[in-house]
Formats: C-alpha cells, structure tokens, sequence
C-alpha cells in the first residue's frame, strides 16, 4: 500500500486530538497528558517522512503515543520518584492561593471529569494494568478494531481479545453500582 | 453454546468480533439464558459508560507550546555543545574515540612510569612557576585539559624521557586558559568556584607533588636543557625555547618541599576570596541582615506560624524580586543577589552554601541523583518566606511561596528567612514567582 504524503499540518489538525486524548486517559490528567502528546507527536512528525503506509495513519500514531507512554512509564519507575509521588506531597500549607497560568496553559490537577460517573470511570481505567488500560481506551473510547489495537500495540489479536474481556471483567467489578439495571 | 463458552467470548460477541457461526450461537445462547443476559447487559452498560466518557478538545495553545517545543529541541542543547570541550561540530564518535585514545596513552603512561626505579633524592626541576602551570593543568583534568595533561604524559614517557616542546606549549595553553577562567570567575562573583577552586587546587598541589617528583626524576641524566626549554615554552610561548629557559638549579627534598609551600601559599591567591557573594554576605552584615550564630534559632522559635520549626524550614538571608533562576547558586551566572531562590544539586553545592552563609540547619536528606534542593530566600528580615506549592510544568519547574511578615517580636533583630524543599532532580528550568 502506497499512503499519500501527509503534510506536517494536516497531520496536526488531524491527530493532535487523538493523540491528546488517548494520552489523556493514558495518564489521566490533563498536564502529564499533554505533556506525553506533544513528546509523542514530535517523535511522529519526525518520523513521518519515513512513514510508509503499512497501517492506517492513525494506527502508526496511536502506536508511537503508547510506545511513548510506555517509555515513560518504565522511566519513571526506574527513577523511583517523580510522578509516580502524588503531587500533594510538594505542597505546602498555603493551599489558597491559585497561580496564575499564563498562555492558556492547562492548570495542574483540574479534574479531568466533572461529573462523578466520569470520574469514576478514569479512576477505574488509571487502575487497570498499563496494557489492559492501553486496550480498552483504544477500543472503549477510539473505537479502533481489534486488527487496529494489535497493530497499535505490537501484539497479536488474540492477546488483544483476552486482555480486554479481563479488563472489562475488572471494569464491571468497580463500576457496577454506576450502571444502570 | 453453553454457559461457560458464552462467557469466555462474551466481550468478543458484544464486539461483532465472532465468526459467523459463533455468533449465531451466541445470539441463541444469550436469548434462552437470562444470566447469560444479564451479564452480558452488565458488560454492555460498562463499555457504554467507558466509551460515554468521550473525547476532549485540545486544551488552549496546545499547538503553539508544541510549535515551540519544537523549535527548542531543533537546537543543540549546550550540554552537548559543551561535551568534552569540544568542538560542536566533532562527531561524538570522534569525540569517544579521541578520548579512548588519551585514557590508553594514560595507562601505558603510568605502567611504564611505576615500573621505572624512582629516584627522588636530588631532582631537577626547573621553577616553582613551573610547578604551579602543571598544578593547574591537572587541575584541567576534568575536561580537554585533563587530555592534555594526559598527551604530555605520553610525550614525556614516550619521547625518550624528553619533553616535547609544542605539546607542552598546548598544555600551557590549557593551563593558561584555566587559570584564566578562575580569575574570571573570581571576578563575576561565583560563589562556589573560590572554594571549589581551593578544593581542587589543594588536589592540584599534591598530584603535582607527586608527578613533578616522578617525570622530573625520570628525566634526571637525560638533556635537561630540551626539558628546561619545553618548560619554559610555558611561560614564554612567544620566545624561543633555548632563550627562554631558565636556569637549572639542583633542588634537595627540603628545598623542593619548602619550593612547593612556597608555591602553594602563592596558588590560594588565585581564586577570589571575596567575589561578589561574598561582599553580599559582608554588605548584609554590615546591614545587620547578615545571618548570626543564633539568629535562625530566634527567628524560628519567634514565628512558628510563618516559618514551622520543620527540617525544611531554617532561616537565612536573600534578596531579589521574582527572577526567574536555572543552575545553582553556586553558578556565577546566578548569583544570589539577583534571585529569590536558588536550586541545589549536588552535595559540595550544598555544603559551600551552608558554608558560604554559615547556614546551621541542619542539612537535608537529598538524595542528589534524582532529588535536588531548592532554596527560596526572603527579601527583608522582617519577612518569612513560606513555599507554597512546587509544579511540574510542561518546560519549568514552578516554585509558588509567599513572603509573609514575621509578627512583631520576631521580627526584632532577626535575620531574613528562607525556606528550602527537596524536589525531584529535572533538568527543566526552575522558576521562582511570588504569590502575592
């Protein structure tokens, strides 16, 4: 398969916000996520010359932000510290005060979900195991087909089928009382 | 399709993913067993609530912090520039394989030297000066100088014992440079430089005991003038060799140690003993704002409120606004005076600043390879810095505090306060900003 050429632009306006929002529900919060976006899409405007059409654009996309996220996870946890600290451990007893953001940048710890149902549902899916999380999110939320999900993450289609009936089976465990007979 | 089967492929179904068959049977299944169904209207509702949480807009500037994002990673850092000393455009693997060329050419240096017989009784050397040039470039060791140093080595082991001249007009170069370097650094004001200085050129003195002892003693019996000559190219690169050379004198031991004491005492001239931290320190004494022995403690017992009596709370002194400051203290480029904070990396940073400011908290557990130290200095006496919160930004560290007033009885003859917290190490810049 011979893919068009994708000009930088045109491939930001399209998969910025797939990036960001896989991203988002990777990490869940809006900071580390837009953080690990921009790291992901500049990996893949860099490599995007040499793209070569093997999958859909958004497939290859997808796979650069998971190997990106996933990278950083396993840094973070070499290093011990850093994110894996809850944030409130650096905070002092002046919780009053609001800093001004400047440029738009997206405040710290604003809860990515206003209401509780949704809440919820980021908390359950930040508790999945990082390979269960990345399945269902590509499936439950990017709608992207089993093929799409084994191509995205590197595995085959069979471990894509049983990791997510696991991880729905963990989903339906926590999330039950929200759903509705 | 039974029970146990339905359910192994139950996400598959609710999926469309079954084949064919499999999925008639399913379907067969699901409408004759209503637990079937109910856990599969269970599943349904979660992977609709999951997908229900949808997608979010991009937050505001997304595309313009990534653009400069962007644009700031199209440059070479300067740690990269700075790899080695050497030139940006040498490939690294050049670089590596220079390097690995020098640390061979150290070793084979070295074995050769120690399985030489040393004779020390009488050597000759050729001037104190000389020995304060090859304290320095050893002192260069850390860097391009330290191969230098190392190329002279192998000139003097491999050349017949004999110095070669051009190779030692390089390290006098280098060595030139670096002393150079500390007198400017000594006069910008780098706080740490004046004792790290000493520190390694107390190092310095005695490598350059020990291997002006050894190159000098090998090079007895041989042409001391070609020596005497090379030596002296360091001091006088511009003149000839043979004109330059200065006269060879016969040293004992006790002259030669009493040479190097002498030497030593003119070398400590070197770094600046008062640079402009220093003279702050002096100045905001001399102000009444300079910390004393037990102003901390009184300050600390007389505000509970504005500053805890916690370990990470001593008091101390500091000026400035709200400047934005990356690198340490101890860096010339930031020096106190110019910033409310300041950002600790190392335990010999930490310590010339306990040291520097007669700081007596006690020192803090950092753990320096992925932890770091920032300090936050109040502007007046009569204030206590209180650190609000520290963010992770996407290109900074954000360091929120508030500068409070210290109530009336402790504010009385007190020092101004500082307030230091153990970050997590980054490479990004740090930021200090005041809350109002």
């Amino acid at each position: 398969m011979v893919s068009k050429p994708v000009s930088e632009s045109e491939f930001l306006e399209k998969h910025a916000p797939l990036v960001y929002n896989l991203a988002l529900r990777l990490v869940g919060n809006a900071h580390d996520a837009e953080d690990l976006a921009q790291d992901a899409l500049l990996r893949a405007l860099k490599a995007l010359p040499n793209f070569r059409g093997e999958s859909a654009l958004s497939t290859w996309v997808y796979r650069i932000t998971v190997n990106t996220w996933k990278n950083r996870v396993r840094s973070e946890k070499r290093r011990g510290l850093w994110k894996m600290v809850p944030l409130s451990l650096f905070k002092g007893d002046d919780e009053d005060e609001e800093p001004n953001f400047k440029d738009g940048e997206p405040p710290l710890d604003t809860g990515l979900e206003k209401d509780e149902k949704g809440a919820m549902v980021q908390k359950a899916l930040l508790e999945l195991d990082e390979e269960s999380r990345a399945v269902v999110v590509l499936r439950e939320i990017e709608g992207q087909s089993y093929q799409e999900i084994a191509s995205a993450l590197g595995i085959p289609e069979g471990t894509v089928k049983s990791r997510l009936s696991r991880a729905r089976d963990t989903l339906k465990e926590k999330l039950q009382k929200f759903v509705v007979p | 399709m039974d029970c146990r089967n339905f359910r192994e492929r139950l996400s598959e179904f609710l999926d469309r993913q079954l084949a064919a068959a499999d999925l008639a049977g399913a379907e067969a299944h699901v409408s004759a067993c209503p637990g079937c169904r109910s856990e599969f209207e269970e599943i349904k509702g979660i992977s609709q609530m999951v997908s229900g949480v949808g997608r979010k807009p991009l937050p505001p500037g997304f595309m313009q912090r990534l653009e400069r994002r962007r644009q700031a990673e199209g440059q070479p850092a300067a740690t990269e520039r700075s790899f080695f000393l050497l030139p940006p455009g040498l490939p690294r693997i050049a670089a590596f394989a220079l390097s690995s060329l020098v640390v061979i050419f150290l070793v084979m240096n070295q074995t050769k030297t120690m399985m030489q017989p040393q004779r020390t009784e009488s050597i000759s050397v050729i001037s104190p000066t000389q020995n304060a040039f090859e304290g320095v470039a050893r002192r260069a060791g850390d860097g391009a100088g330290g191969a230098l140093s190392s190329v002279e080595g192998v000139a003097a082991g491999s050349a017949g014992e004999s110095v070669n001249v051009q190779t030692l007009d390089m390290l006098k170069k280098a060595a030139a440079g670096q002393a150079s370097d500390f007198n400017r650094s000594g006069a910008s004001g780098g706080a740490s430089l004046d004792q790290a200085a000493s520190r390694t050129m107390a190092k310095a003195e005695a490598s350059s005991f020990t291997s002006t002892g050894k190159k000098l003693a090998r090079a007895r019996g041989e042409p001391v003038g070609e020596s005497r000559g090379g030596l002296a190219a360091m001091n006088a690169p511009a003149a000839p060799a043979a004109a330059a050379a200065p006269q060879a004198h016969q040293y004992t031991n006790e002259e030669l140690a009493a040479a190097i004491e002498s030497e030593k005492a003119k070398m400590r001239i070197i770094p600046p003993s008062s640079g402009q931290n220093g003279l702050q320190l002096a100045m905001l004494r001399a102000q009444g704002r300079g910390p004393s022995a037990n102003s901390e403690r009184e300050l600390l017992d007389g505000a509970p409120e504005a500053t805890p009596l916690s370990g990470d709370t001593p008091a101390m002194l500091g000026t400035g606004g709200g400047a934005a400051v990356r690198g340490s203290a101890l860096d010339a480029k930031a020096p106190l005076d110019e910033a409310p904070g300041v950002i600790i990396r190392s335990e010999a940073e930490r310590q010339d600043l306990w040291h520097k400011y007669q700081m007596t908290a006690d020192a803090p557990k950092v753990d320096y390879a992925t932890q770091m130290l920032a300090v936050v200095f109040a502007t007046s006496p009569s204030t206590a810095i209180s650190i609000s919160r520290v963010s992770p930004n996407e290109d900074r560290i954000s360091i929120y505090f508030h500068e409070v007033p210290l109530p009336q009885n402790a504010a009385a003859g007190s020092s101004p306060t500082y307030q230091f917290r153990v970050i997590p190490k980054t490479d990004k810049p740090v930021v200090f900003e005041k809350l109002p």
